[in-house]
């Protein structure tokens, strides 16, 4: 990679405390293998820190894709945060009913690996990384879902995300190696002047990109490659039900945007068109089937399997629609995109928290039954799951709203008016199965009451989600600038490789957006 | 817009922050720590309430038709979207009813909530604190944002101390209402981005997104207006999509029936938004719409007629009562406007009133069942006095204010269409609607005559279980708390009914504002083939409508040099 060592700085953070906690994971002394969590987060909120400062260092500087860089490293470690602290006793040591008690560290070392892997993703400049990083990201994954719990359900689960996530990785390397074939190159600057110096996009560079969408697909767990999420999120740990939740998506659509990079976005006509139909595509059956089938469920963590492919759909309106329409004052697909994956993240993380902090009994508080009623004896619990699935169904002052605002509108200023009702239906069909948990939560009697003796942690980090979920559906600046600037930053790269369009003069303005005010709405159709 | 005042983000704090406050207080188990609870919230309710007797002091009636005391504070500069607060005549005088009625019900909920007090407390003060949200909000989001939000409190309250099928009621109110709002929001940002495209700035000022939707074409306005439509007439509710209401009312505990009846959010919607925003599709869907609007008062008229739950009574007749109220809406006469804004004022008062007594009788007689109980002046001679004085209201008694809205409406809307009055309809609507009036007369009468005046017949709920001593405790007549609940609404209703000059003057500004929109906006889009006649001054038209009518053999000037006329001949009739 191409870029200061110090910029890298997170990373490297987090790799070197994985190193860590994977070899205290194996010390005889319980105690010394529990030092695992607190050195994870540590090293999570330094890596923050890091990529916080280095951010501010960075802001206007010559780094094309700083703010974008930003953000990765911001989402993956806050989100990690939270992560490490809902998954603060892996496996459950209370758990009597099961043999393997023991605490391990290796968890957290894996965990942290793969937040590294989405940390890295939008700082990489060559295919060979890309596919390095998305690999970083997966492998721990895989053995995340197998060893996070001891029963068979997690073996299979972890054989079928294993190999499936495998074929995966084959097709987009596949269609790597098209992108490759087409430019005779694997450095992404080179791969974008070869597609800026061609007139067309040709159909070797179409097919690749199309195998890159539909292998990432997998990652991000859209239609028609979401078969694999229900089973996998349904039996694996609920901890890392919740960070496949997050990191496999974040990275699949960060890889996304720069991919679609080298092409300078230029794929709104001739044969290119099939890249963005294809994205529309698959983001109506995604929100759609998704959406319909967790109407169905009982399970609560299948229903935020659905959940979480119908909100991949809804991101993939925001690709689909792309960086090119921004003015003064909208958000473009892009920054619409990234918001709403910042405002998934923790809303998803919330509510996956709360589930891990119900199952104090075994393997309780995985159908909407047994959460009956636990408003009365877990209030704070009850609530921030409230709060978030609030924030999923998209009601106002909370993140979600906000997050789906921008994506219809985005979807309404490209002329895209379908596309954004279809989100709009799509919102309410899913009312009704976030209600259901709210429903049974507090309108129902207690089923069977439960006391729950879990690390405070787990209480914590469901508290600090809904807050954030609460906080940022009322003062969203912070998420709100930090993913507009990265999507202007990635619109810059449609001016710059686009030849038919003149190239903007660089402002000094901190107001990235500003300088972008020229490109205007183009063939909006009402 | 250069000074700020800070009434009204106040009245929006203090009950958020009373919200807060209860919410933290653990209920405990003794009877006496909920009272106290109930009594905290009602002082916060009150506090609002008090401010609003400042802001009726502060406003300038006659300038009714400019947003007053406004606030402005940014809250995503970015899309200009902002904190902005303001009342004119119209959301001033729904504002005030909200003022009125939502702490009477809180008090009206005092002692009587058996478990989780502070939730239920606290609920009502956030719904209150969203209605008074919906009706100062200049901004079309922020209106958008309580309108939405206001579902979460009803939801609870609808949903944990609701009757046996609340759960069904309080998902199926969340899930109708949700779906209807959702393709509002996509019509919403659909104007903003429009006016971004035509006029330059992302905006959703209320201004700006009339001046965008009146810019589309006729055929572009149609799509856009159906989006706004589907989420208003959720909410009216208007005749295929209202079966979330009478379920919810009937379900929901008497002060969240109260606040599900108080508040016409959809009316006010299709008034503020949706008529002035796209005018040519409004007209255009004006027949349409006034057919449903018609079912709608006949339907609700017979159903309640043979209805037998009084809960489910009083739902039926606020559907009829809306159905009216859209109606003249969709006249869009200045009788007519005047008219809508005047029923959502009397059927909010009215229907809570109501509710509340019902709500008194099911506490002492633990039944909703008409057939059960009759006879209750002999036993119960001040509830009896305010359920008689209540219905003869909802039966527009002439020098009740449901007597004035009704026949301003029915005016309205029979003139509408006729030479020098501009509007759409006319006599084809209003005969059927006003025999749906005289439906609810009907009803209305039956039942006061059945419960009230009948032959003495109580139920004691069950006896098994009861002691004698409890039974007597039951029956007795209205506490002090309950005369401080249904006084006030009495008064108000006794009041706007006699002397309604001060509301019908200042809306007329207000209203002559949307109307002259609309209508200028239809007079430069549509063929001749509608004969449109905008009269310059708004203030005229009540009186000429009154007066050109023919129906109206009797005129009385109500207070001096006001042009409010009333006429009583045909509401004698009616009430019969």
């Amino acid at each position: 990679m191409n870029i200061p060592l110090n910029h890298l700085c997170p990373e490297i953070i987090m790799i070197v405390a994985a190193c860590i906690v994977a070899l205290l994971g194996v010390a005889k002394s319980d105690s010394v293998r529990r030092s695992a969590q607190w050195i994870s987060l540590i090293s999570l909120i330094l890596a923050f820190i890091a990529g916080w400062r280095i951010g501010m260092v960075d802001a206007g500087s010559a780094w094309p894709l700083a703010s974008f860089c930003t953000y990765d490293t911001l989402l993956a470690s806050g989100v990690g945060i939270l992560l490490v602290l809902l998954s603060w006793d892996m496996p459950f040591a209370m758990d009597p009913a099961k043999s393997d008690q023991t605490f391990r560290g290796e968890y957290f070392a894996m965990m942290l690996v793969s937040l590294a892997g989405v940390s890295m993703m939008a700082k990489v400049d060559n295919l060979i990384w890309l596919f390095i990083a998305l690999e970083l990201v997966s492998i721990p994954t895989y053995i995340m879902v197998a060893t996070g719990r001891g029963n068979p359900t997690a073996q299979e689960a972890g054989i079928k995300y294993f190999f499936l996530g495998s074929l995966s990785a084959a097709i987009y390397l596949f269609g790597f190696s098209y992108l490759y074939g087409f430019s005779g190159s694997t450095e992404f600057s080179k791969i974008a002047a070869a597609f800026a110096a061609s007139p067309q996009v040709p159909y070797v560079a179409i097919i690749g990109l199309l195998m890159v969408v539909i292998g990432i697909a997998y990652k991000i767990a859209a239609v028609p490659l979401h078969y694999y999420a229900p089973d996998v999120y349904q039996g694996t740990a609920t901890p890392v039900t919740a960070f496949l939740s997050f990191a496999p998506k974040a990275a699949g659509f960060i890889a996304l945007i720069l991919v679609f990079n080298l092409t300078g976005w230029r794929l709104s006509h001739g044969a290119a068109r099939a890249v963005p139909d294809l994205l529309m595509v698959m983001a109506v059956l995604s929100m759609t089937i998704g959406n319909v089938l967790a109407l169905l469920q009982r399970n609560i963590k299948r229903m935020l399997a659905y959940s979480s492919i119908s909100h991949s759909g809804y991101m993939l309106v925001g690709l689909a629609v792309g960086p090119l329409l921004i003015s003064h004052s909208t958000t473009n697909g892009i920054s619409a995109m990234l918001f709403y994956l910042g405002a998934y993240s923790i809303m998803t993380v919330g509510a996956f928290a709360v589930l891990v902090y119900l199952q104090g009994k075994l393997d309780a508080a995985e159908d909407l039954d047994d959460i009956a009623g636990i408003a009365s004896e877990h209030p704070l619990a009850a609530a921030c799951m409230a709060v978030c699935m609030l924030s999923l169904i998209g009601m106002p002052f909370t993140v979600g709203f906000l997050g789906k605002l921008f994506i219809v509108q985005a979807a309404f200023s490209s002329g895209h008016g379908v596309l954004a009702v279809i989100v709009m239906i799509n919102a309410a069909i899913a009312a009704a199965y976030y209600l259901s948990v709210i429903t049974s939560m507090y309108l129902r009697d207690p089923w069977t009451p439960f006391t729950v003796r879990q690390p405070g942690t787990i209480q914590f980090s469901a508290a600090i989600a809904a807050a954030l979920v609460v906080l940022l559906g009322i003062f969203p600046s912070v998420l709100m600038s930090i993913s507009r600037y990265s999507g202007s930053e990635v619109t810059k790269m449609v001016v710059m490789h686009d030849p038919r369009r003149p190239a903007l003069t660089k402002t000094a303005s901190t107001d990235a957006a500003s300088s972008n005010a020229s490109i205007h709405l183009a063939a909006r159709v009402p | 817009m250069t000074q700020s005042h800070l009434i009204l983000p106040m009245m929006l704090a203090i009950p958020l922050i009373g919200a807060a406050l209860i919410f933290m207080i653990k209920p405990g188990n003794t009877q006496r720590r909920g009272r106290g609870l109930g009594i905290l919230a009602f002082c916060f309710a009150l506090i609002p309430s008090l401010m609003g007797v400042i802001l009726l002091m502060r406003f300038n009636y006659a300038k009714g038709g400019v947003w007053q005391q406004q606030f402005v504070y940014p809250w995503l500069p970015q899309f200009h979207v902002n904190f902005s607060f303001g009342v004119d005549a119209i959301s001033l005088w729904l504002l005030m009813l909200t003022l009125l009625v939502t702490p009477a019900a809180i008090l009206d909920a005092v002692g009587k909530i058996q478990h989780r007090q502070n939730e239920f407390f606290a609920w009502m003060l956030v719904s209150y604190a969203c209605m008074i949200g919906v009706f100062i909000s200049h901004d079309v989001l922020l209106f958008y944002l309580f309108f939405e939000f206001s579902l979460i409190p009803t939801f609870f309250i609808l949903g944990i101390w609701g009757h046996s099928e609340r759960r069904k009621a309080a998902v199926k109110f969340f899930l109708y209402a949700f779906a209807g709002s959702v393709l509002l929001l996509a019509s919403l940002i659909y104007l903003a981005l429009v006016h971004q495209e035509k006029f330059g700035t992302f905006s959703f000022a209320l201004a700006d997104l009339i001046r965008a939707g009146q810019s589309l074409s006729a055929a572009q306005q149609g799509i856009v207006f159906l989006g706004l439509l589907i989420g208003f007439a959720i909410k009216v509710p208007l005749f295929p999509v209202h079966t979330w209401m009478p379920l919810a009312i009937t379900e929901s505990p008497t002060p969240g029936s109260v606040m599900i009846a108080l508040v016409k959010l959809g009316a006010y919607g299709l008034l503020r938004f949706a008529i002035p925003m796209l005018p040519l599709a409004a007209v255009r869907f004006t027949p349409w719409l006034a057919v449903l609007c018609v079912i709608s008062i006949l339907y609700g008229g017979l159903i309640s007629w043979v209805q037998r739950d009084m809960k489910k009574l009083i739902a039926y007749s606020v559907l009829s009562h809306l159905g009216l109220c859209i109606l003249a809406l969709l006249a869009l006469t200045m009788t007519g406007l005047t008219g809508c804004v005047l029923v959502m004022i009397s059927s909010g008062l009215l229907a809570a009133a109501m509710l509340m007594v019902m709500g008194m009788i099911y506490r002492r007689y633990r039944t909703r069942n008409l057939l059960e109980i009759s006879g209750l002046a002999r036993r119960l001679p001040v509830l009896g006095f305010f359920a008689v004085f209540f219905f003869m209201g909802t039966a527009a008694l002439p020098g009740l204010i449901g007597f004035i809205s009704e026949i301003i409406s029915l005016v309205g809307t029979y003139v509408s269409g006729s030479a020098g009055h501009g509007g759409f309809l006319g006599p084809a609507y209003a005969i059927p609607a006003a025999l749906g009036m005289i439906l609810g007369a009907l009803y209305m009468l039956y039942w006061v005559a059945h419960v009230i005046f009948g032959p003495l017949v109580e139920t004691t709920p069950d006896t098994d279980t009861i002691h004698e001593s409890h039974a007597q405790a039951v029956v007795q007549d209205l506490s002090l708390r309950e005369w401080l609940v249904l006084s006030p609404l009495a008064l108000a209703v006794l009041f706007l009914g006699l002397y309604p000059a001060p509301v019908l003057n200042s809306l007329q500004p207000a209203i002559g504002k949307i109307r002259h929109e609309v209508l200028a906006a239809v007079q430069e889009n549509t063929a001749s083939s509608m004969a449109l006649k905008t009269s310059t001054n708004p203030g005229k038209h009540l009186v000429g409508a009154v007066h050109n009518s023919g129906i109206v053999g009797l005129v009385t000037p109500i207070a001096g040099g006001s042009n409010v006329t009333v006429a009583l001949r045909l509401p004698a009739r009616l009430a019969r």
